[in-house]
Formats: C-alpha cells, structure tokens, sequence
C-alpha cells in the first residue's frame, strides 16, 4: 500500500506493507535509527515518536493507518528549542549512561514540558510512566527534565 | 610541547593525527589511542562498601509495598567521576528495587515460562523508584592505582536485604517473616496473614 | 515479534464497515486506536485476514450532552478524557479513571470503543461505565441497537457484538442528585494490567449506590451487598468489610484468601475515596 507523510517536515511516499509498524517504517525504511525498538509491544517506550503532535508508540501504530499524518522523530527534532534546553540538562545531570532509552526519554520529555510546564519531580516521575531505563535509575533524568522545565519557564513566564 | 627543534600545540597533533595523517612521520600509525593495563599489588579484587536504610508504607490486606525514603552511604574508595559514580549507584539501587519489589520468571508445573514479554516481567519504571538520597565516604584502597574500588555493585545487591528488613519490621509485632523475592503483593500479604493465624492460634 | 500479513481498509463510513466486517469467510477485525491490537498481532496471539480501520470514522467520534445524558463517541481517546476534553459530569471519575490507564502514548490512541469492545477482564473502562450505568450504542447492518453495558460484556473477549456490528458511543446517564464517586486500583506497577479495581459511585445523600469490582473475574461483578451497607448510612468500614466479604462468596466463590482480601480493601479504599469527594 502507498502512504504519504509528512516525514521531519519533508513530503515522503512509500509502498509499505499493511503488517508493518510505523517504528519499522522510519528505521528500515526511511532510515532513521534514532528511534530504538525495546520491546515491540509498547512496553518500553524506547521507540517514542510524535504523531500529529501526540507522543506515539511507534511499535504500536501500523505506518499505513499514519497516512497522511505528520511525523517527528528524534531527527527531526534537532533544532526544535525545547529539545536543545532537554538536550544540555540530559548532559549536564547525567541523564543517560547507554544511552538506549535516551530518544524516548527525550521525546516524552518534551511532552510533559508542553502539557504540564514546569513540572516538579513527583510529576515528572508520575508521567514518565511507561518508559524503561535500565541504568540509570531515573534520578538524571529526572532532575534533567525538571531543570529544563525551570529554564523553559523562565523563558517563557506566560507560557 | 617544546623539544630541541621547536614546539608544536596539542591541537595541531590531534589535527595532524586524525585528519591531516599525511604529514604523520613515516611509519606513525593514524589516531591517538594509548592503550595500558596494569595489575593491583593485591589482585583478588576490591570491593565498595555501602549501607542501604529505606522507609517503607506496607498495605497489609493488597500487600503494596510503597517507598518512602532511601538513604545509601557508599564508600568506594578515590571517585574518578563524582556523576557517573552516582549515576552508577542510582542504577544499581532502581536494579535492587527490581530484584526486591517487582522482576521474577516463574514457571508453571510444565516448565513454561510465564513472563516473557515486559507485560509479564516488571521492570520498574521512575514512579517505582525513589529519590535516592546518597552519601560518599572516601576510603582509598591501598592496593590500587589512585585507591579506586569497584562501584555498583554495592547499589544493585542491598536493596532486596533493605526492603525486606523494613517490611519485616513493619510487622515485627506479630514476627511476620517475609523470605522470598520478589516481595509481591502477594507474598507480602499472605505472609502477614500466616503470621496473625500462629498468633492467633497461640493465643 | 513481527505480525503475520494481513490486509488492511480503510472505509469512509459506519456502513461501508459493516459490510467489510461481516464478510463470510473472511476473518476480519476491526481497528481503532489499536493499542491492544497491534501488539496482540506482533506477539501472534491474534491473527487476522483483514484490519478494518475505523479510526478515522467520524461517526464514531461525537461528543454530546443531554439534560439526561452524557453521549460519547466510541473514538474518543483516554487522553481526550484524562485532559477533559469531554464533559464530565461525574464527579471528575472518567477522568482519573483515564489518567491511570496504562501510559501517556498509549493513552494517545487507545479508545473507550475499543477497551470495551476487547472486554479485557482488566479493563478500566468496562467496571467504570457498568457502576455509571451506562448504555452502548451498536450499529450494524440491521440497524442500530442498544444496550447496558453490564449485559453487553458477557466475559474474557467476550461481548454481544454480533458480525459486522461496531460500537458507535455510549450513553451515560446524568443524574438529578450530585454524584459522589470513588475508585481504587491495585497494579503489580504503574500503567500494568490492574490486579483489582473498585468503583463506588453514590447518587446524593441516602440515593442509589452501585459498586462495581473489576479486574476480579471475567467480566466486572456488581456487589449487591457492599452497595446496600453504603445505602445504609452506617458508617462502619468492618461492616463494610463484612458485606464484601458476603459478596464475594456469592460472586466470586472460587477466589483464594489473598483475592479475598484484596478486593476488600480495594473496595474498602474506593468507599473512602467516595466520600473524600465533594
């Protein structure tokens, strides 16, 4: 089946089959391998993209139901402000160690910071709910995304 | 660097090593790369030490174990890199707290396996996982280079001791004992509720 | 971790579904936020012919509200309640009961249509909308139908839905007196599959109650004897205890004493969360 996308901003069309998972489609076929699989059934959050503005599983949406929607993944979220403040606070509080859970953490940051601005730590450990991180033990991230959304706020004081 | 003949700065042989190879003296191999070992007067090992304290809220009735509070004193000699010595104590509690609280394959009476998928095996995701609180004591080993220990590991293995100790003594009027990991719902009730029947029954 | 081939349509509308659902022959299943879905397919424990994607039927996506009831559109995403974008004249119970269904992403695209029409034992939706007394709207090739929820779930992936028939909304009813609604769940960890979970909504003072178990058995189980005690006015939590207790003999005779004391004190938490509401 042919579907069209808005891709990181770009047009793109492919032939993909129906069976095949929008995270399958951006990696294998498209070739952006920032969005990590884990555990193939929505478990683990590694695989965290945006649909449409909504924060997605990737290994839970079929690309031919994407249709016509707009996608970013973590590629195309390079220059994206809010990424660039999670970016440095990731770096400066130890936000990663592997690194493997990092794209969705990133991604799913992002939406908390846009949904509940400056949240505290008890809100961000309640959201990230649903994303694995193997080594770290959170605390990193935790205090990365709580001191992005400060910086955010400060920045931004009427939202 | 300045020798007999003149000088030349770090950055232009990083210039000259990785991207300018070319003008490598004859025979220098490409990149700088240093690799070196070195085997500790006393090689057996040498290990952190670390205390683990936590609080804890049991339901008796659902047997929920929730976490309150967790304080670790780690001690693993010289820190290197303070973060990533953090970063690895915090990693290996979250792990502890798996092993105590959450991650088990079990088995049926036929050998299957009965958690397989993330949906059975539970990892503990951040609203599992406390803010831990850490201390560091600084005890150079003698017989390292720099008194470094080994890290981590003192994170990963005490929060199963820790959290059973603390649900145990949550009970320890009626000597309820908790024995096996992970403490489950489940177990952590049924435990208690043996408990109140031997109480009972002897009194 | 890859699903077997199938093929997949899109209709434009509730009637082209039908059809394309009821097919002879053809072991087709319809789609909708696919949460459940998609990774049931991965994991090979489904296997289709044919996905028919409902998901972009806006048939299937009113919202609306009568003096009598509240009308939602099976299409309508947990998120969509959890961020109250629908009403809620409930007390504010759809939208924690959506906020602690699995997790954010997932909340994005998994649908109240969808929970009910899986009739998952653990399932949030189904206990929540049978303590509401909700109504389910059904469309076919025969016409539209309706009917109570609580008789619409029948058991383990198990509802009335008959072949090409698609859940259109639901219809739950307001009511004259202000509700006084509680809940409680117990999950192994966040965002997991529920081990117990407990409504208890209270129509005024002195007014209908319901208490509604899920998570406990097949389908959700209505405890006729916690709900009479709370009637009673008697505050005492050991009679409470008591009355669930005596309903879970009658309900759920095969659960073991951890079950038991499980579902008693979720019920027992969610009776105290009734009355911490306004």
């Amino acid at each position: 089946m042919k579907i069209t996308v808005e891709l990181n901003g770009a047009k793109v069309v492919h032939d993909v089959e129906p069976r095949e998972t929008l995270a399958d489609f951006v990696r294998d076929r498209c070739g952006l391998t920032a969005t990590h699989l884990g555990c193939e059934h929505g478990a683990c959050g590694a695989c965290t993209v945006v649909v449409d503005g909504q924060v997605t599983r990737s290994c839970l949406v079929l690309a031919v139901m994407c249709d016509g929607r707009s996608i970013d993944t973590l590629e195309g979220l390079r220059n994206n402000p809010a990424m660039e403040v999670l970016r440095k606070h990731f770096h400066e509080c130890h936000g990663l160690q592997c690194g493997f859970c990092t794209p969705g953490m990133l991604i799913m940051a992002r939406d908390i910071l846009q949904r509940l601005p400056g949240p505290d730590a008890n809100t961000v450990r309640h959201e990230l709910s649903g994303q694995i991180c193997r080594c770290t033990g959170y605390t990193g991230i935790v205090k990365a995304i709580v001191a992005a959304g400060q910086e955010l706020a400060r920045d931004t004081p009427n939202g | 660097m300045h020798g007999p003949s003149g000088k030349v700065s770090v950055g232009e042989i990083a210039f000259i090593a990785n991207v300018r190879q070319d003008k490598l003296p004859t025979g220098m191999e490409p990149l700088l790369e240093a690799i070196g070992t070195y085997e500790p007067t006393i090689s057996g090992g040498v290990f952190a030490y670390g205390t683990h304290a936590v609080v804890v809220a049991v339901d008796p009735d659902s047997g929920v174990v929730e976490l309150l509070d967790y304080v670790v004193a780690e001690d693993c000699g010289t820190m290197i890199n303070p973060m990533i010595v953090d970063g690895q104590v915090q990693g290996g509690i979250a792990q502890g707290i798996g092993t105590a609280l959450y991650e088990e394959i079990p088995y049926d009476e036929l050998g299957q396996p009965l958690a397989t998928t993330f949906g059975d095996y539970m990892v503990p995701c951040a609203p599992e996982i406390p803010d831990v609180r850490l201390a560091h004591l600084i005890s150079p080993a003698t017989a390292t280079e720099y008194g470094v220990k080994g890290l981590g590991e003192g994170g990963a293995i005490a929060p199963p001791a820790a959290i059973a100790n603390a649900v145990a003594d949550a009970f320890r009027s009626i000597r309820a004992s908790f024995n096996e990991t992970p403490l489950t719902p489940r177990r952590v009730s049924e435990a208690v509720d043996a408990a109140r029947h031997t109480k009972d029954a002897a009194a | 971790m890859k699903s077997a081939p199938f093929d997949y349509v899109r209709p434009r509308t509730v009637a082209e579904a039908s059809a394309l659902l009821a097919q002879a022959g053809v072991n087709a299943a319809a789609i909708a936020g696919g949460q459940s879905l998609v990774p049931m397919l991965n994991l090979r424990v489904a296997q289709v012919d044919l996905l028919v994607d409902l998901s972009r039927l806006d048939e299937l996506k009113a919202v609306g509200e009568t003096s009598e009831n509240l009308q939602i559109g099976a299409l309508t995403t947990h998120a969509a309640i959890e961020d109250g974008m629908i009403p809620d004249p409930f007390g504010g119970l759809m939208r924690r009961v959506a906020s602690t269904i699995s997790y954010r992403a997932v909340r994005n695209y998994g649908t109240i249509g969808g929970s009910i029409a899986l009739a998952d034992p653990a399932a949030d939706w189904t206990g929540c909308l049978i303590a509401l007394g909700a109504v389910v709207r059904i469309g076919g090739r025969n016409g539209a139908r309706e009917q109570a929820v609580e008789d619409f779930v029948q058991g383990t992936y198990s509802t009335s839905l008959g072949p090409g028939e698609v859940i259109l909304g639901f219809d739950v009813p307001r009511s004259d007196a202000p509700l006084r609604c509680g809940f409680a769940k117990v999950a192994r960890k966040s965002g997991a599959f529920a081990n117990s979970i407990a409504y208890v909504v209270v129509q005024g003072r002195g007014g209908l109650v319901t208490v509604v178990l899920a998570a406990a058995a097949p389908r959700p189980i209505v405890l006729a004897g916690a709900a009479r005690h709370l009637a009673s006015g008697v505050d005492s939590e050991d009679a409470l205890r008591a009355a669930v207790a005596d309903d879970l003999k009658t309900y759920l005779p095969d659960a073991d004493p951890y079950e038991t004391r499980l579902h008693i004190s979720t019920v027992v938490r969610a009776a105290r969360d009734m009355r911490t509401q306004t």
